[in-house]
C-alpha cells in the first residue's frame, strides 16, 4: 500500500496531475470502522494541457511505465487496484483540494476531509453511500459546521434533509 | 416485549456500537490488514456463490 501511494505521490510530482487525493470507500477508512472495498478510489485534478484536450492516456502510460496493469477500468498499481476518477464538479474538485495529510507507515497521502466525504456520498446517493453516510456520522468526528457550510454551497441541504428523514 | 428482554437487547446493541467505535480508532496499518481479511473472506462466499472474486490487495 506505501509503494502504491509513493507512485500516486510520483505522479503528482510528475506534473501530470496538479494534485490527487483518496476518496471513497478508502477514504472512509481512515474514519471509521475497516469494512470491505476493491479499490482505492484516486480523484485527480487533471492539468489542462496546451491544446485542450484532457486525457488520461498520458496518466496512464506513466503509470505503467511503472509497473502498473490495466485490469477492466482499474489499475493495478503495486498490488492495490486502484481507480483515477478526475475531479468530475465543483464538490469533487473541492474535496481534492481541501484534502488532509495522513501518514500510512512512513508515506504521506492525501485523503479527503470526512465532511467531503459525507457530502460526496449524499450527492451519489446509492445505497452503499447512505450506509456510508449513517457509518461516518456514527464513528467519526465530524465538525457539523463545516458539514452544514459544504452542504450548503454544493445545494446538498434538501438531500441532507431526506436523508435525516429516512434515518428517524 | 419484556422490559427485561429489551434491556438485554439494548445492552447487546451498546456494547456493538462500543466495538465499532474502537475499531474506528484503530490505526490505519492495522485497518488495511482487515481489508485485506474482508476481502479473502468476501471471495470465499463469492466462489461459494459462484460469483466473480474481489481483487486482493497485497499489503507491502
Amino acid at each position: 500500500m506505501e509503494k502504491t501511494i509513493q507512485i500516486l505521490n510520483d505522479l503528482e510530482k510528475s506534473g501530470l496531475v496538479d494534485r490527487y487525493a483518496i476518496g471513497g470507500a478508502l477514504a472512509a477508512l481512515f474514519y471509521a470502522e475497516a469494512v470491505v472495498t476493491e479499490d482505492l478510489d484516486a480523484f485527480i485534478l487533471m492539468k489542462q494541457p496546451a491544446n485542450g484536450l484532457l486525457s488520461l492516456t498520458p496518466i496512464y502510460d506513466y503509470l505503467k511505465a511503472r509497473g502498473a496493469i490495466e485490469r477492466r477500468e482499474h489499475l493495478v498499481l503495486a498490488g492495490t487496484l486502484v481507480q483515477l476518477i478526475p475531479a468530475y464538479d465543483a464538490l469533487t474538485e473541492e474535496a481534492v483540494r481541501q484534502a488532509i495529510e495522513r501518514l500510512v507507515g512512513q508515506t504521506t497521502t492525501r485523503v479527503m476531509r470526512v465532511e467531503h466525504l459525507i457530502a460526496i456520498a449524499l450527492k451519489t446517493g446509492r445505497t452503499k453511500d447512505s450506509a456510508r453516510v449513517a457509518m461516518l456520522l456514527d464513528e467519526a468526528e465530524v465538525d457539523s459546521n463545516a458539514l452544514t457550510e459544504i452542504l450548503n454551497r454544493h445545494q446538498l441541504t434538501d438531500k441532507w434533509n431526506q436523508f435525516k428523514t429516512s434515518k428517524s | 416485549m419484556s422490559p427485561q428482554v429489551k434491556k438485554i437487547a439494548e445492552e447487546i446493541f451498546e456494547r456493538k456500537r462500543a466495538s465499532r467505535h474502537e475499531a474506528a480508532r484503530l490505526p490505519i496499518e492495522e485497518k488495511l490488514r482487515i481489508l485485506v481479511g474482508l476481502q479473502r473472506r468476501a471471495n470465499e462466499i463469492r466462489r461459494a456463490t459462484g460469483r466473480p472474486e474481489m481483487f486482493v490487495w497485497q499489503l507491502d
